[in-house]
Formats: C-alpha cells, sequence, structure tokens
C-alpha cells in the first residue's frame, strides 16, 4: 500500500500531510511510540520545505511539497520532496535549526538527494511491525 | 586591615524577610502546535508574559509538539528567565515528553511531571 500527495507549500498544509500520514499509518496498523516518530519526522521534513526550499527562487511556480510513503515488510519509507533549488543556510532561520537532528534521531535512515532538474529529496526509513 | 573573614565569622546570624510576589499565569493549550500554530502560540505567549512573570502551560490538551513551537517555547522561556521569572509546562504526555528531552529544551523550560 503506498500513499502519494502532492500539495502547495503552504504552513497551512503541513498538519494536513501529518493528518494524512496518520491516516495511512492507521490503514498499516502502526501506532503507538513508531507512529508519533514518523509523523514528528514528516512534519520536521514538510516544514523545512515550507520555510526554506522555495527562498532561492521566489519566482518558482510549481511550490508544491510532494509526500510518499510505502511499507515494505518491517519497513516503512517516507519521502518528502520539494521543487526548489536546494536547501540554503539561512541567518534569518525562524526555527532553531532543529528539524534535521530531530529527524536524524527519529529515524533508522535518512537521506538527502538532489532531484534532477532541481529539487530535494528526503528520504526516512522507519522500523515497523505493521499489522 | 580589617579582617573582614572574623568579622564575618563573628557576626550574628541575620534573618531579612522579604514578600516576593509571583503573579503565575496559567495559559491552557489545546491542539496541535507546528508551523501552522506558531503565530498564535507566539501571540498567546506574549500576553500572557505581560500578565505574570511565571507563565505556567497546561498540556493536557496538546496532542503534537514540533521543533517550530519549540522555538517559540523557547524564546518565551527566555524572556521570563532574564527578568526573573520562568516557563513552565504541566500535564505533558508522553509523546510531547519525548520531543521536550530530545532536544534538551527541559533545561530551559520546566517540565513539572
Amino acid at each position: 500500500m503506498e500513499l502519494q500527495l502532492s500539495v502547495p507549500a503552504t504552513a497551512d498544509n503541513v498538519p494536513l500531510l501529518r493528518h494524512a500520514m496518520a491516516g495511512f499509518l492507521e490503514g498499516q496498523s502502526v501506532t503507538g511510540e513508531t507512529a508519533a516518530d514518523v509523523l514528528l519526522a514528516v512534519t520536521e521534513a514538510c516544514t523545512n520545505v515550507v520555510q526554506h526550499a522555495y527562498r532561492s527562487d521566489p519566482a518558482a511556480v510549481d511550490r508544491h511539497i510532494e509526500l510518499a510513503a510505502e511499507c515494505m515488510d518491517s519497513i516503512l519509507e517516507v519521502a518528502v520532496r520539494d521543487l526548489g533549488r536546494g536547501f540554503a543556510p539561512r541567518v534569518d532561520s525562524p526555527g532553531l535549526g532543529l528539524g534535521l537532528p530531530v529527524i536524524a534521531a527519529l529515524t533508522q535512515t535518512v537521506e538527502i538527494r538532489p532531484l534532477t532538474p532541481h529539487g530535494t529529496e528526503v528520504v526516512m526509513t522507519f522500523a515497523i511491525e505493521p499489522g | 586591615m580589617h579582617d573582614r573573614g572574623d568579622a564575618d565569622t563573628n557576626r550574628d546570624p541575620q534573618f531579612v524577610r522579604r514578600r516576593v510576589d509571583e503573579v503565575v499565569l496559567l495559559l491552557q493549550v489545546d491542539g496541535e502546535l507546528d508551523i501552522k500554530s506558531t503565530d498564535s502560540l507566539r501571540s498567546a505567549l506574549d500576553a500572557a508574559e505581560r500578565e505574570g512573570n511565571i507563565v505556567r502551560i497546561d498540556a493536557a490538551g496538546v496532542s503534537f509538539v514540533d521543533s517550530t513551537a519549540l522555538g517559540v517555547l523557547l524564546a518565551s522561556a527566555q524572556r521570563l528567565s532574564a527578568r526573573g521569572g520562568r516557563l513552565e509546562l504541566i500535564n505533558v504526555s508522553p509523546p510531547v515528553r519525548r520531543i521536550l528531552d530530545m532536544t534538551l529544551i527541559a533545561r530551559t523550560v520546566h517540565v513539572i511531571s
């Protein structure tokens, strides 16, 4: 079973994506602390997109967050993608800079990959025990 | 030269009573705290800080907190601390406690179990 969503990269849509992810996890019988970890990591990744991904490309038309998730046996793989120009250091960042460290602490693995022709993909995996 | 050490040792103990009025503002928060609710959380805390030097957040109804919201809580805690107050969190659920512990924010925000 897979989850595929694409929504405009706005603050209002971050909880929407989290709730969609929660529904997907419920369908996979992933609950408790594991589900809480996934939802927090997804939120942090989506928030990064809203805060950083499109700042260096103000003319970008397709300002979206893509969320994809798939369960494979005991592994849940979640990808959060943007179509921006990559993450640039931001001295006026509104956050604490904790997003990626929190993601790293919550996931089994995390990879940040550039997309062609532009964009960034954060791929996170979690160990799960599906019902 | 006056030996201050001896003078202090020989002095009778002094007891000074001073009344300290701490105004505690209880802020009940319900819902999810993330990038969408950051502005409303900041406004609520700003208002609470104006009314009390101790702001106590009842987080029983908080189901989710992310690092964006933690940033707002931390900033409030630092402002209160600078003027001798503090930010307290009570009735914290286990998932919220988890991110507080993970980010060591409990060193700045008083989390009361």
